[in-house]
């Protein structure tokens, strides 16, 4: 097994459960013993990190290390360095952007974003997609940079989107109070509600006053 | 080459260390009787007091 | 180093564990031998199972047998040999092979680094290296072990990590011949990132202070006599024959060499003088685990030559009892807690597991073991299997990397599947690492069984994967490595195609003038292209090179670049190297700036501008140990001395000088050394930041080197410079990409493991030998080639491929959707999509599997997972850790 079996879900799971620190240590890069594997482990945990960041976390929790299996004392300081690093901003909630139970609320709408198709997509196709000979299909190569701007759109529209769900699963409500309660711009709300119910996760409840009021609706794919 | 009736499909080795199990290992794997002697009352031989290796620092054992 | 009783156990790890009694500290025996009535008898009368028998004696066995391969091995140097060192002395002084016990965690110490006559951590050690090596003087050990330089420096290095102080690590030494892979990376991050120290020089005489630390006289490389004290010496002993190696060489009726060790020719490295008796290891000359592994192999696969026809003659099959169905039984888990002697025990509160064990889900039994892999408690464990009607099994002990395969055995032993076991390490990551903190060591155990009782719940049942075999195999290469590999492997019956991108076969070879021993290589290289043109199992493709290579072990398929194509069941890659493209010493610029196989060609067809020339310089490491390239290229040394030596046979009158940083003629190639200083070539050392300085003054080529004995600059004016160049890998992306191999940092190909499989790709079926695994020379490129082919016969012998089922599998083929990501994503090729009749999903090639995950950790429809490590299990583990 290599480090590009973490799953960024998995590593959400584990902050959800309540761990404090994420330490993920893969060989060096250019001598991975499953080829590739370190660098699909690297560009999954950054994406993870930011996402993690974004609902809160503080990203020092999750950190990927280079090791060779022969390193023992290597391996050793690692561990303890990180385990100085956690302790020295303390459990779960504290120095974190949020503190408990808020943080784990986020975190559980990035997990859900985290296990989506979308940014596994975008994380799959990277080396596609910045390798000089291949490119999008239709043989566009992108940068590095534009890849993670892309990115880190897809962590903001998955975050807001997730948490709209979230919300509406507790109960019904409209646009302009959704807005409200992400902290939001109501346009950008609306735009997030709509594309939910054009995908069919959403559906009109009722009209309170002037305002559509939407809810949640039961999965079926 | 001999023909199959007039060779033995076995091998002797001399020695239990390192260089003999692989090549029991080998043979065997290829479908020949190893017959393994080592003079110490068992196999491992000089690698196993070996504390690490060189060049990846790994435990000998 | 440490006292034994008369009945002991050789090592904890030993095969077979069992306790044996030495006849000289028995009394006995002792009794006995001097002739009286045995006496003592203590042991009998307590043993419980009368497992002490005296009257067992030597029994004689007659066996009939096709080969013998004979792998004595070597025994250390003696050092008090040397008076000087006085090793018996002073007790501060030990050999490095008592150093190795000291470091070791099972040596008398427990691991702990301490000096032995106080017991206290040494501040300072000194290595002294060459003891009982390159020595005609103390010894007859003319030639260098090749081994110690490197060893040296791993001591040193294992001995600054265990110290609590800063250790003054110092290595006296001669020339540093880390020649290997990787060996000069080691070397460096010891001597620049570690500070060892590293002195040339060779010990003059130690004394011993009052308060047991030690006095060494040295002369350093200016000239100057020089004292320094030291808390401990280690004595970096040589390799030699044994007495009873020696015996058993003259025994069989073998030739020995002057150092008794068995003489070879370089074309058939591990053939003695008497046919069907092989040799390998150490006996053969000294040498490191990596090639004494390859050696080994070589010579099965000289051995399985002969006696190709009567293969499976006698082969026994090992069998299993039955397996138990336990997939609609209730979960009954044995939990199995190891003390390790005392590795465990002593730190962590094993009881206290056990009882905790007990309160885990579906745990039905729960047992302490003092050593759970001794071959009793191994039996005990099918017992309780028994007994208690137990499903699953989880060992708290060690690493799963060196005793699950046991383990499992046992679970096969005892008819129950043996993926339905799971391994807790509380011994190397816990146990060992927190030995200062009992408490929070026995929590962590706890942790550690929770989760490893916790993935048992979820395991299966699972059965390996068989595909068919295709009997044939690819060789892509032909030099002389390419060609032994395809002979070795078409002699024993197998079909072979040989892939060479040149138009002829023989690669470098057809360059070379003599081997190393100073054999001519051209009637051996023409001998060995005939035989593989001739031979009616290899088919040769001259000008070719691999379109495409598809499939898996036992099932590829190539296209070569001719149009030929074929199926083949494994792969040996003998590409090859090159000489690198030099940018500096004038080359290219002035005509006598020469490459080494240029000076061959010279003294092959022109020796008359030898005989009119006055002075010839040659500088090595053109190229090799550089910071672009920080890797020796191991041959050039010994090359340059050759071509040295066979200048100064042609025009005694000529100036030889060679510019070296290190000469690095490992074993009995130091005679060659030898003999070029005795004919008095002289030998000039530069350091990396003064390298020799080439030009052209008034037409002519003049160069300067700082001499280090002297200090100042010697300007020298060759008739002509031979640049000793680094060898370097050529076109091996290409080949690693297709075929989806490792390389290493250099480009070199990357072998599954340095020391245990240094031939075999961690990808199944493919094998490599030769320099494009690392720069070797002729001798050691054939072994290499036999060892690879020796590999690919064991794959090639059997009936079908046999692969572990820890490969990716379905947990919901439904959920798939054909999207691809994953097959993307796959570095080894082992997915692809099929048209179903439910729509496009993913098909898998387990035998091309190799189980990394990625493409688990990828499919966001949970439809691929990673048998023995799916979501469940990993995420039971992780919960079972976080809500405790």
């Amino acid at each position: 097994m290599c480090t590009g079996r973490v799953d960024p879900a998995l590593v959400a799971d584990a902050f959800v459960n309540g761990a404090d620190g994420i330490l993920v240590l893969g060989c060096y890069f250019g001598d991975c013993h499953y080829i590739t594997g370190n660098y699909m482990a690297k560009t999954k945990l950054d994406m993870a990190k930011e996402m993690l960041a974004y609902a809160g976390l503080n990203p020092i929790r999750l950190q990927f290390r280079n090791l060779s299996s022969a390193e023992g004392a290597r391996f050793a300081k690692h561990n303890t360095e990180f385990v100085e690093q956690i302790k020295e901003i303390g459990p779960l909630g504290t120095g974190d952007k949020i503190g408990m139970p808020e943080l784990k609320e986020q975190l559980e709408i990035a997990q859900k974003a985290l296990a989506g198709p979308k940014l596994r997509w975008v994380v799959g196709k990277k080396p596609v997609f910045i390798d000089d000979d291949k490119g999008n299909k239709y043989g566009e190569v992108f940068t590095q940079h534009e890849i993670n701007r892309t990115l880190s759109g897809i962590v903001i529209d998955e975050m807001a989107t997730q948490s709209i769900m979230a919300a509406l699963q507790k109960k019904p409500a409209a646009v302009k109070d959704l807005a409200k309660e992400l902290e939001i711009p109501a346009p950008e709300a609306l735009k997030y509600v709509l594309a939910l119910k054009r995908r069919g996760f959403v559906e009109l409840d009722g009209v309170e006053g002037t305002s559509p009021i939407y809810k949640y609706k039961e999965a079926q794919s | 080459m001999a023909s199959g009736k007039d060779v033995v499909g076995s091998v002797l080795i001399a020695g239990g260390g390192i260089v003999g199990m692989q090549a029991a290992l080998d043979l065997a794997d290829s479908g020949f009787y190893v017959h393994l002697v080592e003079r110490a009352p068992g196999i491992g031989g000089i690698m196993a007091q070996l504390d690490k290796t060189f060049p990846t620092n790994e435990c000998a054992m | 180093m440490d006292k034994r009783k008369a009945i002991y156990v050789p090592f904890a790890q030993t095969v077979p564990l069992k306790y044996t009694i030495d006849r000289k500290a028995c009394i006995y025996f002792k009794s006995i031998d001097a002739g009286k009535k045995g006496k003592c008898n203590a042991c009998a009368k307590f043993c419980e199972n009368d497992a002490i028998d005296f009257e067992q004696k030597e029994t004689i066995l007659d066996l009939n047998v096709g080969s013998v391969i004979m792998a004595p091995g070597f025994q250390a140097f003696d050092p008090s040999k040397v008076e000087a060192y006085h090793y018996t002395d002073f007790k501060n002084v030990v050999s490095s092979m008592d150093f190795e016990r000291i470091l070791a965690a099972t040596g008398p110490t427990g691991g702990h680094l301490v000096r032995p006559s106080d017991k206290e951590e040494p501040k300072s050690i000194a290595w002294f290296q060459c003891v009982g090596s390159r020595d005609v003087n103390r010894c007859d050990n003319a030639y260098c072990s090749s081994v110690c330089c490197m060893y040296a420096v791993k001591e040193a290095m294992i001995a600054m990590e265990h110290a609590h102080n800063p250790l003054d690590a110092a290595i006296f030494y001669m020339d540093m011949r880390t020649y290997g892979k990787d060996f000069e990376k080691y070397y460096n991050r010891a001597k620049d990132d570690m500070g060892m120290r590293f002195i040339r020089c060779r010990v003059h005489s130690v004394e011993e202070n009052e308060d047991k630390s030690l006095k060494i006289r040295y002369v350093d490389e200016q000239g100057n006599i020089k004292f320094e004290n030291f808390d401990m010496i280690v004595l970096s002993v040589g390799i030699e024959s044994s007495a009873t190696a020696i015996e058993l060489g003259n025994k069989m009726g073998i030739e020995l060499d002057k150092y008794n060790f068995a003489k070879t020719s370089d074309f058939t490295p591990v053939a003695t003088s008497k046919p069907g008796i092989y040799v390998a290891g150490c006996f053969q000359g000294p040498k490191d685990i990596p090639y004494s592994v390859m050696e080994a192999s070589a010579a099965a696969a000289a051995a399985s030559v002969d006696l190709a026809p009567a293969r499976g003659q006698l082969k026994k099959i090992k069998e299993f009892p039955p397996e138990r169905d336990v997939s609609a039984e209730e979960t009954r888990m044995g939990v199995f807690v190891c003390n390790c002697g005392i590795n465990i025990g002593a730190v962590v509160n094993v009881h206290e597991v056990a009882e905790y064990a007990k309160t885990l889900s579906n745990v039905a039994y729960v047992q302490e073991n003092l050593f759970s892999c001794s071959q009793d408690a191994q039996e005990q464990l099918a017992e309780m299997i028994k007994e208690h009607n137990l499903n699953r099994v989880v060992v708290a002990a060690c690493s799963p990397r060196t005793h699950e395969p046991l383990f499992q055995e046992t679970m096969s032993n005892a008819g129950i599947n043996k993926h339905l076991f799971e391994m807790a390490n509380i011994r190397d990551q816990d146990s060992w690492v927190h030995s200062a903190d009992h408490d929070a060591a026995t929590e962590k155990a706890k942790d550690l069984v929770a989760m490893g009782v916790a993935k048992a719940n979820l395991r299966v049942a699972l059965e390996p994967i068989e595909v068919p075999l295709t009997k044939s195999t690819m060789v892509l290469g032909g030099g002389p490595a390419g060609m032994t590999a395809a002979l070795t492997i078409a002699d024993q019956g197998f079909k072979v195609y040989l892939v060479e991108k040149k138009d002829v076969l023989g690669g470098h070879g057809l360059k070379m003038r003599k081997t190393f021993s100073g054999e001519p290589v051209k009637p051996y290289l023409d001998d060995i292209v005939k035989r593989v043109n001739d031979h009616e199992n290899i088919e040769v493709y001259l000008g070719a090179e691999l379109k495409m290579v598809s499939g898996f072990i036992g099932n590829f398929h190539t296209d070569l670049t001719t149009g030929a194509s074929f199926d083949h069941g494994t792969v040996v890659i003998a590409m090859g190297a090159d000489s690198t493209k030099v940018k500096e010493y004038l080359y290219g610029e002035n005509p006598n700036v020469i490459k080494w196989f240029d000076l061959d060609k010279k003294i092959e067809e022109d020796p008359d501008s030898i005989k009119q020339a006055k002075c010839a310089v040659a500088i090595h490491c053109v190229g090799s140990r550089e910071p672009d390239r920080p890797y020796c290229s191991k041959i050039c040394c010994t090359h340059a001395v050759e071509n040295a030596i066979d200048l100064k046979e042609i025009n005694p009158d000529l100036d030889v000088y060679m510019l070296y940083r290190d000469i690095r003629t490992y074993g009995r190639l130091e005679e060659l050394y030898q003999k070029a200083r005795s004919m008095g070539i002289l030998f000039i050392r530069y350091d990396l930041d003064s390298k020799p300085k080439v030009e052209e003054v008034d037409g002519k080529l003049q160069v300067t080197v700082t001499d280090h004995i002297l200090g100042r600059p010697i300007v020298l004016s060759p008739d002509f410079i031979t640049l000793y160049t680094a060898i370097a890998p050529k076109g091996t992306e290409e080949i690693a990409n297709m075929l989806k191999v490792t390389l290493n940092q250099e480009k070199f190909f990357l072998e599954a493991h340095m020391k245990l499989r240094p031939v075999e790709f961690s990808t199944d079926g493919m094998f490599v030998c030769g320099i494009a695994h690392y720069p070797k020379p002729l001798d050691e490129c054939i072994a290499q080639a036999q060892a690879a082919a020796s590999r690919a016969v064991t794959v090639l012998a059997q009936d079908k491929v046999i692969i572990e089922p820890i490969v990716a599998a379905f947990i919901d083929k439904e959920a798939c959707r054909g999207c691809g990501l994953c097959v993307a994503l796959c570095p080894y090729g082992a997915l692809d999509l099929e048209d179903t009749a439910e729509g496009r999903k993913v098909q898998l090639i387990s035998a091309s599997c190799k189980g990394c995950g990625i493409c688990a950790a990828t499919c966001y429809r949970h439809a691929i997972s990673i048998n023995a490590f799916n979501d469940n299990q990993i995420e039971a583990q992780m919960h079972a850790f976080l809500n405790k």
